[in-house]
């Protein structure tokens, strides 16, 4: 995109953010988290079916619903240990809330492809261009230095993410309003790798 | 199938957002985290300040288990922040930034789907214990 393209005020794309966050909570009950959207749809298998047996497991539901409790009254698991894997998938359906499919995740990252190309073309942006930004190229060249870091930033961002639990749809944009402590952790530590990133590669040119 | 089509709803809206608050565009990045830029910065922390009451006021999220720090949080996160600067995008931003028509991102999309496939094969096979933590 160019950067003479007429960007929102940090106003005007604070409010339309939290709209959208909130609009997925209420349609969701989670808050808004992408990684773990692609995470699904790349998913062979069915994870969400396990969920279903425990049902009929009686001290797993009252493990569950002692852990929600205590949750809600601020108690918090002891560092170094997690609950046990059957009171974890518990949680979630304590919590009622609805049950989301391949279907629904694979519908949320369409629709952000198609968010991106109307915003395009409302704003006549909308073009396809093959080669990377300029802006790229004036750091890593035209060759296939370019092409490779491009790959290279994806796999990290993506392997990243899964790995600290979310992108910064998750820890930044919802995690850390939570006051969640992981997520402000991670916020914090993926905005420093990120300005010594910047520093050491753009920062001299 | 209502659920469904309010999903694309808010994909849409979402990725809206994000092409116009700059979130897609590369250069803009670069300029947030060479500190050259603080509108997005700006942006990120309102929308904060707006969230925030509004999750503390939901008292249906328990989820304990999100609320542990490990290496993980750690690794995961520098991993994401330097790769999120070298190409521009991150999981979120990249989807939008295709939708603009910029295809080189197509490279950065299979990049952030072999990351994750990656990390699936990984947690699989060397740390199963957490792998229930991502069900939903």
């Amino acid at each position: 995109m160019s950067a003479s393209f007429q960007y929102w005020p940090f106003w005007a794309g604070s409010v339309a953010l939290a709209a959208v966050a909130m609009l997925y909570y209420a349609i969701t009950k989670r808050p808004i988290g992408i990684s773990k959207s692609y995470d699904r749809v790349l998913r062979s298998r069915r994870p969400d079916c396990d969920s279903l047996r425990m049902e009929d497991d009686r001290s797993v539901r009252e493990a569950a619903l002692l852990l929600a409790t205590q949750a809600d009254f601020g108690w918090q698991f002891p560092s170094g240990q997690t609950p046990d894997k059957e009171v974890c998938i518990a949680l979630p359906k304590l919590a009622k809330r609805p049950h989301l499919r391949w279907s629904h995740h694979a519908m949320l990252l369409t629709g952000l492809l198609l968010g991106g190309m109307l915003s395009a073309a409302l704003g006549g942006r909308l073009s396809a261009d093959v080669l990377p930004a300029k802006e790229h190229v004036h750091h890593f060249g035209n060759g296939a230095l370019s092409w490779l870091v491009l790959f290279t930033g994806g796999l990290l961002s993506g392997f990243g993410a899964r790995l600290a639990k979310g992108s910064e749809s998750g820890p930044a944009l919802v995690g850390a309003h939570r006051v969640c402590r992981p997520s402000v952790m991670a916020s914090a530590v993926l905005f420093a790798a990120g300005i010594i990133t910047a520093h050491l590669c753009f920062g001299r040119t | 199938m209502h659920r469904l089509l309010a999903m694309g709803v808010v994909g849409v809206c979402f990725g809206f957002v994000l092409h116009r608050i700059g979130l897609v565009s590369a250069h803009e990045i670069e300029r947030m985290f060479l500190l050259s830029d603080l509108r997005i910065p700006l942006t990120l922390i309102t929308t904060a300040a707006i969230l925030i009451p509004f999750y503390l006021s939901r008292a249906d999220q328990p989820d304990p288990i999100r609320m542990l720090i490990t290496w993980r949080t750690v690794v995961g996160a520098t991993l994401f922040g330097a790769g999120w600067v070298l190409c521009g995008v991150c999981p979120l931003t990249v989807l939008p930034q295709i939708g603009s028509g910029y295809l080189p991102g197509l490279l950065a999309l299979a990049g952030v789907c072999v990351g994750i496939l990656l990390h699936q094969g990984i947690q699989k096979r060397w740390l199963p214990g957490e792998s229930v933590l991502y069900r939903d």
